[in-house]
C-alpha cells in the first residue's frame, strides 16, 4: 500500500510516502502563505519524485497541519495532536509522550502502549513562537541557525531572556548586545528561555521517562540539550524530526 | 440524507416552554425600564424576594446586563467599554462592568432608550470580586445609597463548622440589610408578602433543581446554551415570581417527558462535556460547533448551580439537596426563618467559592452529568473565572478525565478572543478522543 502524508506547517510543507510501512520519499517546501495550495502540490510532487512513484501508485493521501483543509488533492485530513502522536508511537514504541516543538506552536502529548492519546497540552496564546522565533534572533544576533543551533558549553552563564514573550525576549537581546555581551551566551540564553517555556509546558502532563521530540527545532541541540537538562530527560529524537506530523498522517492514511 | 442524519441516534425537538420563558424575560425587561414610570425605586440587586415587600422596589442586576450586551450587540459592548475606559477603568476589569458602566455613562439601553438610573445599589457580593465593587462606581454616579454585603469564602477542604459561622454572617447580614431599606424606603417589609414571595422562591429553586438533576439522563433532554437561556429567570433575573414559577414548573413538566420519551437536545448526541465559568457570551456558537461532533454540554457547575445546592445521595447519584421546603428543621413562619432558608439554599450553592470546593465540584458534576471529558475556559482577565482554574485541571485529570483549555479574555469582552485558535484546540481535543466531525 502506497500512502502520502502532507503537514501543512506555517513556515514548511512537509510531504512523507509510505510503501509498504517504509519511508521511501520525503520533500519539503516553503509554505509560501497565500501559496501554500501551490506549496502543498509541490511538496508530494517531489516527494513522489523522489520515491520513483506518480500520482496514480498512490492509495490514499491524508493533510495534517495548521492549513491541512489546503491540501486539496487530500483523501482525508487529521488534526495535528493525532498525527504527531501516531508517528511518536510507531518510531519508538517504547516511547509514552511526545514533544513537538514546531514554528510557532509546541504540543506535549501523553499516550498509552497501543498509541490512543490520553491527554495533550498546547501553548497559550503569549510565548507563541519556537522555532520563528529562533530564526528572528538569528537575524538580530547576525547568526545563522546552524551557529545558533550549537549549544556551546552548556554552563549557565548568568545571562537570561524572557521566556514568556518572543517579542520581549528580543527586545532583552537587542539590550544585551548594546551591552556588548558575546553573541554566543545570548544564543545559549535564548535556548534557555525556550527550554524553560516548554518545560512548564511539560509539567502539566507529568511525563514519563521515555519521552521523544519531534518537530523542526527538535534538530537545535542547543534547545533540547537545554530541555533536557531542565526535565533530567534524554530524549528520543528521530533522524528526520520535521517529517513526522506528515509521517503520522502517512501512517493514519496507512491504517 | 445529510452526513449528521446518517448518524442521528434519538428524537429532537424544540423545547415548548421557550414562548412563555420568552415573556418572562421580556416582562422583567420591560419593567426594569418602567419602573420609574410605574412610581418604583429603582434597586440595583438581586434580592427580589426582600424588595417585594416593601411594594415600591423593583430589581435588576448589572450581571445579566453585561453579559446580554456582550451577546447582543457588539457595537455596544465595544463602545460601552470604550467608554468605561474612558472614564479610567482599566481593561482587565470586568467586562460586564465595563459594559454597564459604559451604558451608564452614555445613557444609553441595551433595549434601545435611556439607561434606567438606579436609586439604590444593593450589589451581590461574591468571591469573585467583581461582584462586590460592581455597586460603587453606580453610587458615585447617581449619589445613591449603597448597602455592602460581604462575600465569605475560606479555602481548603469543607468545613461543616465553618459553614454554619458563615451561614450565620450571611443571615445577620440579611437581617441588616432589610432594616437599612427600611430606613431608606421610609417603608416597614410587609413580612407576609415577604412571605410569598420567599416560599414562591423557594418552589422555584426546587423545580430548577429537577430540572438539572434530569438533563443527567442519556440522552440530554436539554443543552447549555439552550440551557443558559432559562439559568437567569427567577435567579439572577428578578422577575415576576408567580410567573416564573409557573415557567419552572411547566419546564420541570416537560423535562420529564423529554426524559421519558428519550427525546433529546442534540440528536447526534454521543459525547459529553462539562465545563465552568461563563461562557463566551460573544460566541454561544461554539456550543453547536461542538454538536458536529456529536457533543453536547449537559451542564456545568456555573449553570447547574441554579438548582444547587448539590450532594451525593446514598443511591449514588448526584442531586439537590432537599429543599428547605421539605425539611423539618426549616419552619418558615417568621422573618428569620425566612432569611434563613433563603441563605441556606443561596449562600453555598455555587459561585466562586475556594479553589478546592470550586474544583470538587466540578468532577462531581463530571460524574453526576455523566460526563466524557471537561473544557475548561482560562479567563485571561476575568478574576473570579481564573481563580482555581489550575486546580481544576489538576482535579479533572486526576480524576481521569481528558482535560482541555482554551483562552479567552473574559466573559463580557471579546477583546483578545482568539476564534481561529479555541476552535483549532478543540478539533485537536475531540480527534484525540477518536471523534470525527459529523458534518461540514
Amino acid at each position: 500500500m502506497i500512502t502520502i502524508g502532507i503537514d501543512m506547517g506555517i513556515e514548511n510543507v512537509k510531504a512523507v510516502v509510505l510503501k509498504d510501512g517504509k519511508v521511501v520519499g520525503m520533500a519539503l517546501v516553503a509554505s509560501g502563505g497565500a501559496e501554500r495550495s501551490q506549496s502543498a502540490e509541490q511538496a508530494w510532487q517531489e516527494a513522489l519524485k523522489q520515491a520513483k512513484l506518480t500520482q496514480s501508485d498512490v492509495d490514499k493521501v491524508v493533510s495534517t497541519g495548521q492549513w491541512r483543509w489546503d491540501a486539496g488533492f487530500a483523501d482525508e485530513d487529521v488534526a495535528e495532536t493525532v498525527a504527531e502522536a501516531k508517528a511518536a508511537h510507531w518510531l519508538f514504541p517504547q516511547a509514552r509522550s511526545v514533544i513537538d516543538i514546531g514554528a510557532d506552536k509546541a504540543r506535549a502529548i501523553k499516550f498509552d502502549a497501543d498509541g490512543k492519546i490520553i491527554q495533550f497540552y498546547r501553548n497559550q496564546k503569549c510565548s507563541l513562537g519556537f522555532g520563528l522565533l529562533i530564526e528572528s534572533m538569528a537575524r538580530t544576533l547576525g547568526m545563522t541557525i546552524e551557529e545558533i543551533s550549537h549549544p556551546g558549553t552548556g554552563k549557565q552563564n548568568g545571562i537570561s531572556l524572557n521566556d514568556r514573550c518572543g517579542p520581549f525576549a528580543e527586545l532583552d537581546a537587542v539590550l544585551l548586545l548594546h551591552d556588548n555581551v558575546p553573541r554566543e551566551s545570548i544564543a545559549q540564553a535564548l535556548s534557555e528561555a525556550i527550554a524553560t517555556r516548554l518545560n512548564s509546558l511539560v509539567n502539566e502532563m507529568g511525563l514519563d521517562k521515555e519521552v521523544a521530540v519531534i518537530g523542526g527545532v527538535a534538530q537545535n541541540a542547543a534547545v533540547v540539550n537545554a530541555l533536557s537538562k531542565l526535565m533530567g530527560v534524554k530524549f528520543l529524537i528521530p533522524e528526520q524530526p520535521q517529517f513526522a506530523g506528515a509521517l503520522g498522517a502517512a501512517l493514519i492514511a496507512a491504517s | 440524507m445529510s452526513p449528521s442524519a446518517r448518524h442521528q441516534r434519538w428524537e429532537t425537538r424544540p423545547l415548548e416552554v421557550w414562548a412563555k420563558a420568552k415573556s418572562v424575560r421580556n416582562k422583567y425587561d420591560q419593567s426594569r425600564i418602567k419602573a420609574a414610570e410605574e412610581k418604583k425605586l429603582l434597586v440595583d440587586g438581586r434580592d427580589v424576594q426582600i424588595f417585594s415587600g416593601y411594594g415600591n422596589l423593583q430589581g435588576v442586576m448589572t450581571n445579566p446586563l453585561g453579559a446580554m450586551t456582550a451577546w447582543s450587540s457588539d457595537q455596544l459592548s465595544r463602545q460601552s467599554r470604550s467608554e468605561s475606559e474612558c472614564h479610567g477603568f482599566g481593561r482587565d476589569i470586568c467586562g460586564y462592568h465595563r459594559e454597564v458602566y459604559g451604558c451608564m455613562y452614555l445613557n444609553k439601553d441595551m433595549l434601545g432608550g435611556t439607561f434606567p438610573k438606579r436609586d439604590i445599589s444593593i450589589p451581590v457580593p461574591a468571591a469573585c470580586d467583581q461582584h462586590s465593587k460592581r455597586g460603587q462606581p453606580m453610587a458615585d454616579f447617581y449619589n445613591i445609597p449603597r448597602f455592602q454585603g460581604e462575600a465569605p469564602v475560606y479555602y481548603g477542604i469543607n468545613d461543616p463548622k465553618r459553614n454554619e459561622v458563615m451561614k450565620k454572617h450571611k443571615e445577620g447580614e440579611i437581617l441588616d440589610q432589610i432594616e437599612w431599606l427600611e430606613k431608606i424606603t421610609k417603608r416597614k417589609l410587609d413580612d407576609e408578602k415577604f412571605r410569598d414571595m420567599m416560599v414562591s422562591n423557594l418552589r422555584v429553586k426546587k423545580y430548577m433543581g429537577e430540572v438539572c438533576a434530569l438533563n443527567q439522563a442519556v440522552p440530554a433532554p436539554l443543552d447549555q446554551k439552550s440551557f443558559f437561556s432559562f439559568y437567569t429567570l427567577g435567579y439572577i433575573v428578578g422577575a415576576d415570581l408567580s410567573e416564573t414559577e409557573d415557567l419552572w414548573r411547566e419546564f420541570r413538566d416537560e423535562m420529564k417527558w423529554r426524559v421519558d420519551n428519550k427525546i433529546a437536545a442534540v440528536a447526534t448526541e454521543r459525547f459529553r462535556w462539562t465545563e465552568n465559568e461563563p461562557p463566551p457570551w460573544y460566541f454561544l456558537k461554539w456550543y453547536r460547533y461542538m454538536e458536529t461532533y456529536g457533543a453536547v454540554c449537559p451542564g456545568s457547575p456555573y449553570s447547574l448551580g441554579s438548582g444547587g445546592p448539590y450532594e451525593w445521595k446514598k443511591d449514588g447519584t448526584y442531586g439537590p439537596r432537599m429543599s428547605p421546603l421539605d425539611r423539618d428543621d426549616f419552619p418558615l413562619k417568621t422573618r428569620e426563618d425566612l432569611v434563613r432558608a433563603y441563605v441556606e439554599v443561596f449562600a453555598l450553592g455555587w459561585g466562586h467559592g475556594d479553589d478546592f470546593r470550586k474544583s470538587n465540584n466540578l468532577v462531581d458534576v463530571a460524574k453526576g452529568w455523566k460526563c466524557d471529558a471537561v473544557i475548561l475556559p482560562f479567563a485571561r482577565a476575568g478574576v473570579g473565572c481564573a481563580y482555581g482554574y489550575k486546580e481544576s485541571y489538576i482535579h479533572a485529570t486526576d480524576a481521569g478525565y481528558p482535560t482541555l483549555f482554551w483562552e479567552y479574555s473574559q466573559p463580557g469582552d471579546r477583546t483578545d478572543f482568539d476564534e481561529n485558535d479555541m476552535l483549532e484546540r478543540l478539533d485537536n481535543f475531540m480527534e484525540a478522543q477518536g471523534l470525527r466531525r459529523l458534518e461540514d
